[in-house]
């Protein structure tokens, strides 16, 4: 941040709309705990905090100054100074960074003519950031300009990105599904996924397709919205349901130029069939695409018996249920199929205790705590206000279950909030979801105020607080810091929540998935749900299957699938020609599982044992080119920056150990540097106030623990995997046929131009941005890890 | 009431005590740098990391309350270890050093800092004072010393290193000519007796400081003159035979013996000039051998055991082989520097005073050291000093009052504001920390000038957050604020506000609580 050293009565106050923040403070309220919010305001109307406007505040508020600019420069989501016209968020999340999200960023800012230091460019058009995770991990690596999120970008055309967000297009008003009734009354009706992977994917812009092309053919189809099918690697998917057939026909990858033909193909009129000749080619395209098994409609009563395909077959739709079916904001829908039913069978509270105690359902945020047993000591606390906490923020890199949860099915969400509510007699009900969620918050937002007018909220009021990007804060005691109005900085557990919390008031704190789970639990009844799973962690699991995997996507599993099931039965394995290395489990919390321990069952224990964590549930694959190092320090450079920078061992220790690691994946390690920054590791862990410090060095240890051939080669300036930029070079082999692609497409010129002949490297000039491996047609360009001399020796021999 | 035991110490405290509380009962000394008696435990240092018995992570006693039936320990080799790596990862982004380079490189280790300032406050004779301290002879090494200090001088990388030995000086020149020499106070006699034979450089700095400390001195020599290798191999050219003179005068004012013309013999039956060990031991409490060097098989018959060209003795204490019977200076390790043997005899007079007071010789001060700066950050640290050259010197010429105070003026004070002073300091003597474990990307280093009365240097912060509670609870409108996060968090004044006006209430209770030099006054002279 970057204070000048002015007095109130003395500063030159720019031109700020003073008025603004009057009329932002008569919304907000002026308390300690509306700062958050009153700074989110401020950055959204004016995409910075001017100086001026955090005075007018201090003036005009309870806030001190002194906890004014503790929060504004705490968290990440506000700005300091003005920001370009168009703010481009670059996605540094595990799946992105594995999928090299670097390079990316490398070439918007080559583009841009913006060196590492600077944010914005020299034309003020274009802001860049980077950020944690964007939750669109499937997609990976991802690009938000503005606020549209752009998938599977690639190094010689992310510069599209900055011209789409110029084009007028960008400026459509966005499509509000709460107008898409796809009520089909028994007639056709068409099923557009509208997940934000989904969305990231294009299906907006299909959906919009799809309406225009019906409306040309002047009828009026059905066409329904419907939350995160869990095929993520599949969007922008629709889905055809035709009256009289029971399968339906689903199409993947669709692209907004394919609407008119889907349309025409299912439900135009006689006289518009000539269309289809002229689309003839579009046809072709499109089915080559058409999956290959067509799904027959489920049963509304037992969706999660059938058995599809390898990607759906393993799982149990349990957090899910009805995946792919449900419009997200459909109340009536949800209703339909026995929504709110477990709130309103009106269990006693302790009965509801006891119902999930006996079902064995853990807190599915991380640790795996037994949530009856902290409903039990919440109900036993004693208060006249008691809070219940709706954990949404989900900050691992490489995890978005919780998401697509608030996503797709808020109402269950809810329901499960105030089922707590009830067990703990809670007054009040909060629901706490970062700001990097926006489409999570909308819906969460319209789910609340549909079930608040049908009187479904009872006397507990429920409200909603967005986190503003720190990831420490899904630590309890720092998320309590927050929503009261401070810097989100842990405190020392005893006293938990549970006894003291949100305003020293009994606060239990469930994480979203757990939630969603409590009214299945309490429809079906525990032994239902403890019949599901292992035997000490019952029920499902939600996980992000992302990386270097084919199908990856939002799969829901039972708990006690192997590893090896995930990856290869659902996930059908890595990319072919590469190898399966290991899985990345839990995140910065959480530890790589190598591919020798495939067979490890997924629940708390066995995880735990082998150096992971069940975490919130990011599973991020990796193959033989990922190099372990590399990810040991992307997780730490994670947790550094996300270090609240309270206690010694997390804001100091985690910044050694990153820089060992960096000195690693540079070739420039010290002979004594793995055992300091193992002994290091045992120290943060063990010294560390809160959980992200304890947890920090668990990527570190499980990657030494199983991959420390690999740390050795590193202190030999050898990077194996090929993948430490410092030590690897780019090569062309000799059956390169001269077709200049990479010459052409390398943007530091360090490719010559030599039609037909065997190109070359200049490897002084090559920023290793691999533009030119993904521009080859024929695979010629190999990345090497050793001297380079050998490779002109190789080259002159 | 909970109970709980803390190292096999029972102890009944109050509901809601925490371990450091319960641990201060019984007088269990727990270091903390963050905590503050009647404030909410900040948790942010982690140096009161106990082990509670049962638990696998240590935990912090400031914030871990007492429960009944707890077993503590407070000071396990683990718990020892884990606050010795806390203390070392503060260091490791400390930007300060704990003294001055010149003063680590002086090997007097006088405060050269504290003597630059006086002087140029003109406050001449509390600058022998501080001379003094470590020196006794200030006049006589100020002409013959080699300057090691100004190769430390931070700003010999900017324009020239502070004539620093020629303004040492001008201290002994300026204290000599008043006529009433400085002469610090004595401690009450302590009735012991001491021998020390040689009347060198050694042992007349061993005299000095054993009479200062209240013992009866006697100084043996076989010549017929004190000085040693002063008075012998140096030219009254460059060191004047009066300057040696009067310095050497000020130690029978002490209560020092000189007891000339005695040899040192090793026959046990020596003539009436002549001394024997044995016999010195038995009319002594303590002997320090401080000759020139002596052939090592004449040594040996004195039944001294000796190493290469010198007498063997235990560095730290410097104690030989026979009991009560110390050496130290030329005739352990012959050097050419005559600072060193004042140096040499200081220490060993430290270890006889230790010894005879049966006192447990305490660890060695720990001392922060930062090694080369960046010249941006020496440009930071001049910022307050005068920005002249180097006064030009010249070999016999003694500086002007106006050209001492010019020069001393020239210093940046880079040593530390706290020195002493400081509880990182303390505790990382105490758990003899190595500051270079980690090392890796420290603080810059800053001063924020702005302030009449107090010096900010966040580099030296550690963010404890004890100054931003305090102003916070003294109602400051502005106050202090802990800004950004991680590696990065750094407290400033609110806002953007100065100094001056984040602390209008609560600079006094901030700087007191301030557990390093980051908030600090600005040294009054």
């Amino acid at each position: 941040m970057n204070h000048a050293s002015h007095n109130l009565a003395t500063s030159p106050s720019p031109a700020i709309d003073l008025a603004f923040v009057d009329t932002l403070l008569a919304r907000t309220g002026t308390t300690p705990d509306a700062a958050v919010a009153i700074l989110q305001g401020l950055q959204e109307h004016f995409r910075y905090l001017p100086p001026a406007a955090l005075d007018h505040i201090v003036a005009r508020t309870q806030i001190t100054a002194a906890s004014l600019d503790g929060l504004a420069t705490f968290y990440t989501q506000f700005r300091h100074t003005p920001a370009g016209e168009h703010l481009v968020r670059i996605c540094h999340g595990t799946a992105c960074h594995v999928k090299g999200s670097e390079q990316i960023e490398d070439a918007l800012r080559r583009h841009l003519k913006m060196d590492a230091s600077q944010d914005t460019d020299p034309t003020g058009k274009f802001t860049l950031e980077r950020v944690g995770c964007v939750g669109c991990c499937t997609l990976a690596p991802v690009v938000v300009a503005d606020t549209r999120a752009h998938g599977r970008v690639t190094g010689p055309l992310a510069h599209n990105i900055l011209s789409d967000a110029l084009s007028p297009q960008a400026r459509a008003p966005k499509l509000d599904i709460a107008d898409l009734s796809g009520n089909a009354n028994g007639h056709a009706a068409i099923y557009v996924g509208m997940g934000s992977c989904c969305v990231a994917g294009g299906s907006a812009n299909v959906t919009r397709a799809l309406l225009q092309a019906s409306q040309n053919l002047g009828i009026d189809i059905p066409l329904k919205p419907i939350g995160c099918t869990g095929m993520c690697h599949q969007t922008p998917l629709v889905e055809i349901h035709t009256p009289g057939q029971t399968e339906r026909i689903l199409y993947t990858h669709v692209d907004e130029s394919e609407a008119a033909a889907i349309i025409d193909r299912h439900f135009a009129s006689p006289r518009s069939r000539g269309l289809t000749h002229r689309l003839g080619r579009l046809w072709r395209r499109m089915e080559d695409r058409l999956l290959g098994a067509t799904l027959p409609l489920p049963q509304l009563e037992q969706p999660e018996t059938q058995d599809v395909c390898a990607y759906l077959g393993p799982q149990v739709h349990l957090a899910t249920e009805h995946a792919g079916q449900m419009h997200p904001l459909d109340l009536d829908e949800y209703i339909r199929r026995g929504g709110f039913t477990a709130l309103q069978n009106a269990l006693a509270p302790a009965d509801i205790i006891r119902e999930i105690q006996s079902s064995g359902l853990r807190g599915r945020g991380g640790a795996g705590f037994p949530t009856g047993k902290k409903w039990q000591f919440a109900a036993a606390a004693k208060g006249d206000r008691k809070f219940v906490i709706c954990n949404g923020d989900e900050g691992d890199p490489g995890a978005f279950m919780d998401r697509m949860l608030l996503e797709s099915y808020p109402f269950r969400v809810l329901e499960g909030l105030l089922i707590a509510a009830r067990a703990i007699a809670a007054t009040d009900a909060i629901f706490y979801i970062r700001a990097e969620y926006p489409l999570a918050v909308e819906r969460v937002t319209r789910a609340i105020a549909l079930c608040r007018d049908r009187g479904l909220l009872g006397s507990v009021q429920v409200q909603i607080r967005q986190g503003a990007g720190a990831f420490v804060c899904g630590e309890e005691t720092a998320l309590i810091a927050s929503i009261e109005g401070r810097r989100g900085t842990p405190r020392l557990r005893p006293p938990y929540p549970v006894e003291s919390g949100l305003w020293d008031c009994p606060t239990c704190i469930n994480n979203v998935e757990t939630l969603t789970l409590v009214p299945w639990i309490i429809r079906n009844g525990a032994s239902a749900f403890a019949t599901i799973g292992a035997a000490s962690s019952k029920g499902t699991k939600v996980f992000a299957l992302t990386g270097k995997i084919r199908r990856g996507g939002l799969i829901e599993v039972p708990m006690g699938i192997t590893i090896h099931q995930i990856v290869h039965e659902i996930g059908g394995g890595v990319t072919p020609g590469r190898t399966f290395k290991a899985v990345q489990i839990g995140g910065p919390s959480g530890g790589c599982v190598p591919a020798s321990l495939a067979q490890t069952p997924v629940d708390y224990e066995s995880l735990a044992a082998v150096g992971a964590i069940m975490g919130s549930g990011g599973l991020v694959v990796l193959d033989d080119r990922d190099c372990m190092v590399d990810i040991a320090r992307y997780f730490l450079s994670f947790t550094q920056a996300e270090s609240c920078g309270k206690c010694t061992f997390c804001r100091v220790g985690t910044k050694r150990m990153l820089e060992i690691l960096t000195r690693l994946t540079e070739g420039k390690g010290r002979p004594n540097d793995l055992d300091t920054l193992e002994q290091l590791a045992h120290d943060v862990h063990s010294g560390s106030l809160c959980g992200l410090g304890q947890t920090a060095p668990n990527p570190v240890l499980s990657t030494l623990k199983y991959f420390r051939e690999e740390y050795e080669a590193h202190l030999r300036g050898h990077c194996p995997a090929g993948k430490c930029r410092a030590l690897i070079h780019y090569r062309i082999t000799d059956t390169c046929n001269g077709c200049t692609r990479c010459a052409v497409a390398c943007p530091v010129g360090a490719i010559p131009f030599t039609p037909y002949q065997l190109h070359t490297i200049d490897q002084s000039k090559c920023t290793k941005c691999d533009v030119c491996v993904q521009s080859c047609p024929l695979n010629c360009v190999v990345v090497e890890s050793g001297p380079v001399v050998a490779i002109h020796e190789e080259a002159t021999a | 009431m909970p109970r709980a035991l803390i190292d096999n110490r029972p102890v009944e405290v109050p509901h809601g005590a925490t371990i450091l509380d319960a641990a201060r009962l019984l007088h269990i000394d727990i270091p903390t740098l963050c905590h503050l008696k009647d404030f909410a435990p900040f948790t942010s240092c982690m140096v009161c990391l106990v082990k509670i018995d049962g638990k696998e992570r240590l935990a912090p006693a400031c914030a871990t309350k007492v429960v009944d039936g707890m077993t503590i320990e407070s000071e396990t080799p683990e718990v020892r270890r884990a606050r010795r790596v806390a203390l070392e990862l503060l260091l490791s982004e400390h930007a300060g050093d704990c003294s001055a380079p010149c003063q680590h490189v002086c090997p007097a280790h006088m405060n050269i800092n504290e003597m630059l300032r006086l002087i140029a406050a003109k406050e001449f004779h509390r600058a022998a004072e501080v001379v003094k301290r470590d020196i006794p002879f200030p006049a006589t090494l100020g002409r013959i010393c080699p300057e090691l200090c100004e190769k430390g001088c931070r700003r010999a990388d900017l324009d020239g290193a502070v004539s620093i030995c020629r303004l040492k000086r001008f201290v002994g020149d300026t204290d000599l000519a008043t006529h009433h020499p400085y002469l610090p106070a004595k401690a009450d006699p302590t009735g012991k007796r001491i021998a020390i034979i040689g009347a060198g450089p050694t042992g007349l700095s061993a005299a000095w400081f054993l009479a200062l400390a209240g013992h009866a001195v006697d100084i043996y020599d076989a010549r017929s003159h004190v000085g040693g290798a002063l008075r012998s191999d140096i030219s009254p050219a460059l060191l004047p035979v009066e300057i040696l003179d009067a310095e050497t005068a000020l130690l029978p004012r002490l209560g020092v013996n000189f007891i000339l013309n005695k040899k040192l013999s090793s026959t046990t039956e020596a003539h009436s000039a002549e001394i024997t060990l044995p016999d010195l031991q038995s009319h002594y409490d303590a002997i320090l051998m401080a000759l020139g060097p002596i052939d090592p098989a004449t040594l040996r018959t004195f039944g001294l055991e000796t190493l290469g060209k010198g007498i063997k003795i235990e560095r730290d204490t410097f104690r030989t082989n026979l009991p009560r019977v110390y050496a130290a200076g030329a005739i352990v390790t012959p050097y050419r520097y005559a600072v060193r043997a004042v140096a040499d005899g200081h220490a060993a007079a430290k270890s006889i005073d230790a010894s005879l007071r049966c006192a447990e010789r305490e660890p060695a001060q720990f001392s922060m050291r930062l090694g080369a700066l960046p010249k941006v950050e020496l440009v930071v640290l001049a910022e307050q000093a005068s920005s002249e050259p180097r006064t030009p010197t010249v070999p016999d010429r003694d500086l002007t009052v106006e050209q001492a105070i010019k020069e001393a003026s020239r210093c940046i004070q880079c040593g530390c504001s706290k020195g002493d002073d400081c509880l990182l300091r303390h505790y990382s003597t105490q758990y003899e920390v190595n500051s270079n474990h980690y090392r890796g990307e420290r603080r810059p280093l800053e001063r924020i000038n702005t302030h009449p009365d107090i010096l900010y240097e966040p580099g030296k912060c550690i963010s404890c957050g004890r100054c931003v509670a305090i102003a916070s609870r003294a109602g400051e409108l502005w106050g202090l604020s802990m800004t950004r996060r991680g590696f990065a968090v750094k407290v400033l004044p609110s806002l953007g506000r100065s100094l001056q006006a984040a602390l209008q209430k609560s600079a006094p209770d901030v700087i007191a609580a301030c557990p390093t030099a980051a908030l600090a006054w600005r040294r009054k002279i």
